[in-house]
């Protein structure tokens, strides 16, 4: 600390002071006066009249005063002790320093007085030549004394030290006042810190569980205010319960410290607050507490809470059955079947299995209970309560019995009922859809296939598409504009296939709304008439959606997983692996087959193998945990790894995922590092020289050892960071370079001395060693100093000494000497100063052989006590010193004082080397001195001493009137006896200083203690004291005497103070998050240790910003460093966010950051606590939960969640879409009944809620309104109440599906079906009885047609066989007409009775050969081509299914058709033949005959209906129409094409299968 | 000259009982022919009933039933023949211009002895009743009725 020179005033209390020399200058006669270096007088008494009224007043001598005053100060500044001056005006003049903690800070002279007579005939002139008045000139000359040099040195010292005293009891003050404020500087900042800190903190006393300290955030959390809290626990204010209490405890045991536990606590009003907990133990003024870390998470788990929730609630049972039956179940499931636990837990299974199931059931388990499988899932029907069954999932694994007890299955169960009641439902919707329609499931369009063109479509095709009946009315709407373009060639395809086959798809493409949007369909048509087509197409969007959504989140994972550096693994409850990444089979050596197999314990061995199954079991119960442990492949091999696991929910279940990494190089860097570090830091830290460690260039000191701030007095704080320029150590910039070019030329430097600067200011010579050093990659100096200023000193003295020694022999008022002792008790002066005659009045000559003249001098009461001293310095080889009295012959009695070395000599004698002077001077001063001693009370009293004295002969004690204040003692009392005064210290104290004492009355060492005094009021107080001996004129102890300060009330304030700033320093440091406390410009002041153990790095690794960026964040650190920056302006605390930073292993953590200002270093550079949580884990299983959470967003249900008043908090996007609610907020600004119907209401409330409230869940179908169109959608909707996971209701969630589309589609249907089912009947009705008249007409044309036909024709016969000569021949000609016509009749009526059989008759199906019908026919028409020429090309046809009889009618017909129209052709060609197609056979006849005009096609196949006239083409016209009769009979299609006179061909189908 | 049994014609269209007499007097047989004009007529004839109470009992030798007739149509006659103990046996064909399945499958299911389409050819038509009437008038054995 340096001491401000215009402070001077403030620090010495100058009016006291002034007091003080006036006194001694009226009993010692000498004046004095204090000057600081400016000259200026601060104190002075007692000016000699010579100069005050003579000298100083008169222009010309006060010149010289002033210049003589000058000359006197320089010196002292020059760094004299003392200086004797004779002033210009013939005074003699002497200075001394006054030096303040190291610094001369002002001068204390004194004199005015002679050493000898004065020049009276000087002081005469100099009266003339300045005017004085001699006379009175003269006079104050008379009072100017005469002392001698040796006293007035004496004086000089006295009050030197006087003034020493003075002056460093004030400084002690000073000192305290600069702690003071340094320690409330700290304070304040980490107080500052502590209530400043985004975090919740607390500190609470371990063995009373009450808070010590709380910061702001808590009470702002809390809502407690501090006054409240101090003094208080945590259940006293009901923020935590005892259980949750247990837990912490627990932990604590378990690990010593909480680390970021989820916590449920609650503040004032009782509100449950989420938080992230830690504790860390510290000691705090001796008792051990806790600090306590809260870090508000309930907002943030809030969401996630819900969304795990609703998954939890979706109701998965569980059960434990024993091999006998019995089974053991969980809530859900006895919530499935209505039961309560204590009615299902004496149940066996069977007991709720339906009896027709039980033997299904045992099927499945057999290959478990054989051991062929491990687990099974199959579905089946429970019984519940009620009677009523329900359809359950249910997986079940074999679990062996522990401890030999019997095996028992686990088996979980998922309530299906619902869906098999969808699938029931919708499969029997299906059939009789398909029953009715067949692919007429939503969207129906008809096609003209030739323009392309749609020409009509239903209203759910149009509203699928956004179309309206108008476009369609416009003919706007082609296949080719509906279709995307890369859908254009499959369509083309499908077209193309179409017109061959008859039918369409199904298969799946993009269409075009009429917004432009696409929309998957699917589609199936078939033919119509000519080239048109009807179409079916059901919107298959969401299923494309979702489809695509899960690949790519499939991928997405996989890809994260595969590319992890580390090995992945997931795994359930019972350690089966569920999934794993490359790398753990790569590592492993083990094959995924194998590992499916395998326990995660199998990878361990040894005692790690119980330390895994520990660590696996805290992260099923606790949610997390780490372990290193050796990680043992298939080959052998082990690898230390470091795992890490938490839980997550996979499908319901617990799942442990979590990673592993190889950290073998980590732990060989480590254990490298560590021994080398131990070895340099040893090195380092224990070096008797001083050891720095500076980087290159720019020379800052990185380290600096024990030694360097001993010697150099720079503590670490303020030496770190700073070059030896900054320190001013070494402000030589030549010695500098020099240094520096050596370093950089050779690499080292040896033994350089150079001067340097100590904190004090003091020039100390150092012998100096460098070296450069590379640590990692970077270079670095590391330099030893060795202190050698003494050595020099010594070495320059021994020389000196030598030469001096002659010379001061000669110089020094005494004699030097040789003094010899022999063994046989004789003894002389070998070698003595010529001063030996001037001590003793003996030459030296005269003592050479034989010192006994000397004794003779001595004064008889001296002798023996001198000869006592000589013995005994011979025998302990002490220093000898001695005061003793002479008698001479010439100068009478005179004191000496003698002071000798001694060394053994091989004679076993004694040499003494030595010097005797003569000290009568000051022992006459000495007694002068014991005169002042009284001044020096007073002095004492000035400074607020008390003092004592204690004699040792009588042993009393004497007090000042202060120190009975100070001890609390009535003054006028005597002070207790020495013997008592172990009272009034602490024994530690009283130790102390009993022991000081007696080593002061023993050697006459002065002691300076602070010492603990016990007041009578208990209260104890610190006290600073001092005690020296007295010694008696022959020098031995007599006394002690001592002086004593109260300072407990610094000590109290100090101690507070301390314990003050450590309470807060430990609970920022060793908070158990991360934290840095930085400056301005980047300097890193301090990292706590989870942050090196989180980052790996040391403070010595990261001592700037900018290192520290540079190492975490990669290329992200120029914004990082600005973002950092910002930090120092802010205000108040601040939540900067996440961020990734990187390890020093590499591996990449989240932290969360929050910072605040929280103070200033001295120099003005703003300090910065950052802290930072990290969220590593946190954000693993964030992500698991974002999973649910995604899941609830891409489904195609409706999914929302409300509270327990029903106010809607979550609804997807997809539920928003349904209602027509366009955001969330939208869709929470509504209550739950407002999505229904006002009609539907009274349901809701009184039946559907209550229903859901009873049983926890409940379905119905609903319909909810369209919020914008207010069209009513119908809703399978599904409710149930959502728990958290203490199993507390907090709302009420819905998975529920649109079914609008399917109600619809279903209404539809059964009005199509009544309206078809009346059709049909009406349709029965009138067949029914066109049948019957079409049987009552062939029965009438069979009998009553035929019967006057018959007759025609007998009448004729019998009239040309009865009358053969009376006909004439033009009779016979008619008859024979007559007999014609009759026969054609008969044809006709035959034919038509045929047509009209086959319509009615019954199809009598079987396999049959169609080649032998061909040839069977051409057999009939034998007879008709025996005279034709007829080139028959006919295929082998294949077998088919059909009416044997009517199938050869049908070739019958058209062979005969053939053969008769290509009669007019000289060579006939007729062709049979077949194709084959996807589901039927088409057979044709071609002819090259007449064939027809394609326009009268449509005529064909008519009853009666002829193309030629029966002249040219005989015939009845009913031949094609049976023919087409019976070919549709069979389920095919009958064609023809034709050219006038190129022929004909007829085509007919069979189907494969004919129903 | 053969003792021919009577033929029974069951007929109502006169022009058919003509041209059928006539097909039938080639071979002499027209005199033994006795023509009924319905079923009714037909029944009491061989029940030796009404109009032939007085006739000689006997059956004839076989019955030609034509289908279509009023009142009791020719079905309806052989179902009471064919459940008539002593007219059982009786040799019934018949002999009508339906082709129809059903009146088959029905006379066959009475018990019919055989049944003729009446062609519309005259030639054909005559021929066919030539060979009945020699058939079961003169070929055909019968059981001795009791």
């Amino acid at each position: 600390m340096k001491l401000m020179k215009s402070n001077i005033r403030e620090i010495i209390d100058f009016k006291k002071v002034d007091s003080l020399l006036e006194g001694f200058n009226k009993s010692t006669g000498f004046v004095t006066a204090i000057l600081d270096l400016e000259g200026n007088v601060l104190s002075q008494s007692g000016w000699r009249e010579i100069c005050t009224d003579f000298h100083r007043i008169n222009p010309e001598t006060s010149k010289r005063c002033k210049i003589s005053d000058t000359i006197l100060a320089g010196k002292m500044e020059a760094g004299e002790k003392h200086h004797f001056y004779r002033c210009l005006n013939g005074l003699i003049d002497v200075a001394v320093p006054v030096v303040i903690n190291g610094e001369h800070i002002a001068n204390l002279f004194s004199g005015q007085f002679f050493f000898d007579e004065p020049d009276r005939d000087f002081f005469i002139r100099q009266a003339r030549e300045n005017g004085f008045n001699e006379e009175k000139y003269l006079e104050a000359l008379g009072k100017v004394p005469v002392v001698s040099k040796e006293k007035a040195l004496n004086v000089m010292d006295f009050l030197l030290n006087m003034t020493q005293l003075i002056s460093e009891t004030t400084f002690q003050k000073l000192e305290q006042l600069e702690l003071n404020k340094n320690i409330l500087e700290s304070e304040n900042r980490f107080t500052k810190a502590f209530r400043s800190s985004p975090a919740a903190l607390t500190i609470t006393s371990q063995k009373t569980e009450k808070l010590i300290e709380v910061n702001e955030t808590w009470c702002r959390l809390f809502g407690f205010s501090v006054d409240e809290a101090i003094g208080k626990t945590a259940l006293d204010l009901a923020i935590t319960d005892s259980i949750t209490q247990q837990t912490i405890q627990d932990q604590r045991k378990l690990r010593g410290s909480v680390k970021n536990i989820e916590l449920i606590l609650s503040n004032k009003s009782g509100e449950p607050l989420k938080f992230l907990f830690s504790s860390e133990c510290i000691e705090l003024g001796g008792e051990p507490c806790e600090i306590n870390t809260m870090i508000d998470i309930t907002d943030r788990m809030q969401v996630e809470e819900k969304f795990k929730s609703v998954f939890e609630s979706a109701n998965v049972g569980k059960s434990i059955t024993k091999l006998s039956g019995e089974i053991y179940v969980n809530q859900t499931f006895c919530d499935m079947l209505g039961y309560s636990q204590d009615e299902l837990q004496n149940k066996k299974w069977q007991e709720i299995t339906p009896q027709e199931e039980i033997s299904a059931v045992n099927e499945q388990l057999e290959p478990l209970l054989k051991g062929q499988k491990i687990s099974t899932r199959f579905e089946k029907r429970y019984i519940c309560k009620d009677g009523s069954h329900i359809w359950a999932d249910v997986s079940v694994s074999l679990q062996p019995g522990l401890r030999g007890t019997q095996p028992y299955f686990i088996t979980t169960i998922l309530d299906i009922t619902q869906r098999k009641q969808l699938e029931k439902t919708l499969q029997e919707s299906n059939e009789k859809l398909s029953k009715v329609l067949e692919t007429e499931t939503v969207g129906v369009m008809f096609w003209d296939l030739t323009t392309g063109l749609m020409t009509a479509a239903n209203d759910t095709f149009l509203k699928m598409m956004g179309y309206s009946q108008k476009d369609v009315e416009a003919r706007e709407l082609t296949w080719q504009k509906l279709t995307p373009l890369e859908y254009h060639e499959i369509s083309l395809a499908e077209i193309s296939k179409f017109q061959v086959t008859g039918r369409v798809g199904p298969y799946e493409k993009e269409y075009i709304r009429k917004d432009g949007t696409r929309k998957w369909l699917i589609f199936a048509g078939s033919a119509l008439e000519g080239n048109t087509c009807v179409e079916f197409c059901v919107d298959i969007s969401d299923r494309k959606k979702s489809e695509s959504a899960l690949r790519v989140e499939r991928d997405f994972s996989k890809a994260v997983i595969d590319s992890l550096p580390g090995v992945f693994y997931c795994y359930d409850e019972n350690l089966k692996f569920v999934r794993w990444n490359k790398n753990f089979e790569t590592v492993t050596g083990y094959s995924p087959e194998e590992i499916g197999k395998m326990s995660p314990l199998d990878f361990f061995v040894g005692a790690e193998k119980e330390l895994l199954r520990e660590r696996i079991r805290e992260v099923f119960e606790i949610g997390s945990s780490e372990v290193e442990a050796h990680f043992v492949a298939k080959d052998g091999t082990s690898i230390p790894y470091f795992f890490t696991g938490v839980t997550t929910k996979i499908d319901g279940y617990k799942h442990l995922v979590g990673v592993g990494f190889d950290i073998s190089d980590r732990i060989q860097s480590e254990k490298a590092l560590k021994e080398s570090e131990q070895k340099f830091l040893t090195l380092f830290e224990k070096a008797p020289y001083a050891v720095t460690l500076s980087s290159l260039p720019d020379g800052l000191i990185l380290n600096a050892n024990d030694s360097f701030e001993r010697i150099f007095g720079f503590s670490n704080e303020e030496t770190i960071g700073k070059t030896s320029l900054d320190l001013g150590i070494n402000p030589d910039i030549e010695d500098r370079q020099r240094l520096y070019i050596e370093l950089q030329k050779n690499g080292f430097v040896r033994n350089l001395e150079l001067e340097l600067n100590i904190k004090s200011g003091e020039k100390r010579l150092f012998s100096i060693n460098s070296d450069l050093i590379e640590i990692g990659s970077e270079k670095f100096f590391l330099n030893t100093l060795d202190d050698i200023t003494e050595r020099k000193q010594a070495e320059k003295k021994q020389a000196q000494t030598y030469e001096l020694l002659t010379k001061l022999a000669r110089l020094v008022p005494g004699v030097i000497y040789q003094y010899r002792l022999y063994p046989d008790g004789r003894s002389a002066f070998p070698y003595s100063s010529p001063g030996m005659y001037s001590i003793y009045e003996v030459t030296p000559e005269q003592v050479m052989d034989d010192a006994t003249p000397v004794f003779g001098r001595l004064h008889p009461d001296d002798a023996d006590r001198v000869s006592r001293l000589i013995f005994e310095s011979a025998n302990t080889l002490k220093e000898f010193y001695c005061e003793f009295r002479v008698i001479l012959p010439e100068q009478g009695l005179r004191w000496r004082w003698s002071q000798a070395h001694p060394e053994r000599m091989e004679d076993g004698g004694t040499l003494w080397h030595g010097i005797i002077s003569d000290i009568s001077d000051r022992k006459q001063v000495e007694n002068d001195l014991r005169e002042s001693e009284r001044f020096l009370r007073i002095s004492q009293q000035i400074a607020h001493l008390g003092s004592w004295r204690l004699d040792l002969e009588t042993n009393q004690v004497i007090w000042t009137e202060e120190l009975y204040h100070m001890y609390g003692f009535d003054p006028t009392l005597p002070p207790p006896p020495y013997t008592e005064h172990m009272k009034l210290f602490t024994p530690a104290s009283w130790e102390k200083l009993s022991a000081s004492l007696a080593n002061t009355r023993e050697t006459g060492i002065p002691y300076e203690l602070e010492l603990e005094t016990v007041k009578e009021d208990g209260n104890n107080g610190w006290m600073w004291v001092r005690g020296e001996a007295t010694r008696d004129s022959d020098g031995s102890t007599i006394g002690l005497w001592g002086a004593a300060q109260d300072i407990t009330e610094r000590k109290r304030i100090e101690n507070t103070l301390r314990e003050s700033e450590e309470r807060f320093r430990r609970a920022v440091i060793s908070a158990p998050i991360p934290i840095m406390i930085h400056a301005e410009g980047g300097h890193v002041i301090t990292i706590n240790t989870p942050w090196t153990q989180l980052t790996g790095y040391e403070h010595s690794d990261i001592p700037t910003i900018s290192d520290w960026t540079r190492k975490a964040y990669g290329n992200q650190m120029d914004f990082v460093r600005e973002e950092i920056d910002h930090l120092y302006t802010l205000d108040g605390p601040k939540e900067e966010g996440e961020y990734t930073i990187t390890t020093s292993s590499g591996e990449q953590r989240i932290w969360d950051f929050s910072s605040a200002v929280i103070g200033q270093l001295l120099d003005g550079r703003r300090l910065v606590i950052s802290m930072a949580m990290d969220v590593t884990e946190r954000r693993i299983i964030e992500t698991e939960r974002r999973k649910f959470y995604l899941l609830a967003e891409s489904s195609s249900e409706f999914i929302g969640m409300c509270d327990l008043e029903l106010n809607p908090t979550y609804v997807n996007p997809a539920g928003q879409q349904i209602v027509g609610l366009e955001d969330l907020t939208a869709a929470c600004r509504v209550k739950v009944q407002d999505y229904f119907f006002p009609e539907d209401q009274s349901f809701i409330e009184e039946e559907f809620f209550p229903r859901v409230l009873r049983e926890g869940h409940g379905d119905v179908e609903i319909r909810l309104r369209h919020f914008i169109t207010g069209e009513p959608i119908w809703m399978y909707y599904y409710l149930f109440r959502v728990h958290d996971p203490k199993g507390t209701i907090v709302g009420w969630a819905t998975v529920s599906r649109d079914i609008t589309e399917k109600k619809r589609m279903l209404d539809e249907l059964e009005h199509m079906n009544i309206a078809l089912e009346q059709k049909v009947r009406l349709r029965t009705a009138q067949l029914e009885s066109s049948n019957k008249e079409l049987e009552a007409f062939s029965y009438s044309v069979s009998h009553d047609l035929r019967a006057p036909l018959r007759h025609i024709n007998g009448y004729v016969n019998l009239l040309n066989s009865q009358f053969p000569k009376s006909l004439p021949e033009k009779a016979r000609h008619y008859l024979a007409e007559v007999t014609a016509s009759v026969k054609q009749m008969g044809d006709l009526i035959d034919d038509l009775l045929q047509f009209s059989r086959t319509g009615r008759q019954e199809l009598r199906l079987a396999d049959m050969d169609m080649n032998v019908i061909i040839q069977e026919v051409i057999e009939v028409l034998k007879t008709d081509i025996a005279d034709r020429k007829i080139s028959w090309m006919i295929e082998t046809l294949p077998r088919v299914r059909g009416d044997y009889s009517l199938l050869k009618q049908v070739w019958l017909n058209l062979l005969d058709n053939a053969v008769k129209y290509s009669r007019d052709k000289e060579e006939a060609e007729i062709e049979i033949g077949f194709t084959r197609e996807a589901d039927h056979w088409v057979f044709f006849v071609r002819d090259n005959g007449a064939g027809f005009d394609m326009q009268y096609a449509h005529k064909l196949f008519g009853v009666f209906q002829r193309l030629h006239s029966s002249e040219k083409f005989e015939g009845t016209g009913i031949g094609l129409a049976n023919v087409q009769q019976i070919i549709h009979k069979h389920g095919g299609r009958v064609w023809a094409s034709a050219q006038t006179d190129k022929g004909a061909t007829f085509y007919f189908t069979i189907p494969y299968e004919i129903n | 000259m053969i003792n021919l049994k009577t033929i029974l014609l069951a007929e109502d269209d006169p022009k058919d009982v003509e041209l059928t007499l006539e097909a039938l007097s080639e071979y002499n047989l027209a005199n033994h022919v006795k023509v009924v004009r319905d079923g009714v007529e037909a029944l009491e004839y061989l029940r030796c009933e009404g109009q032939y109470k007085e006739r000689n009992k006997g059956l004839p030798a076989v019955l030609l039933l034509d289908i279509k007739m009023p009142r009791i149509n020719g079905i309806e006659v052989l179902e009471v023949i064919r459940a008539d103990e002593r007219l059982k046996m009786l040799p019934v064909v018949m002999l009508t211009s339906s082709r129809e399945e059903p009146d088959l499958k029905k006379c066959y299911a009475l018990g019919v002895n055989a049944y003729v389409v009446k062609p519309v050819d005259f030639k054909a038509f005559m021929d066919a009743v030539k060979n009945i009437g020699i058939f079961w008038a003169l070929l055909n054995e019968f059981p001795k009725i009791d």
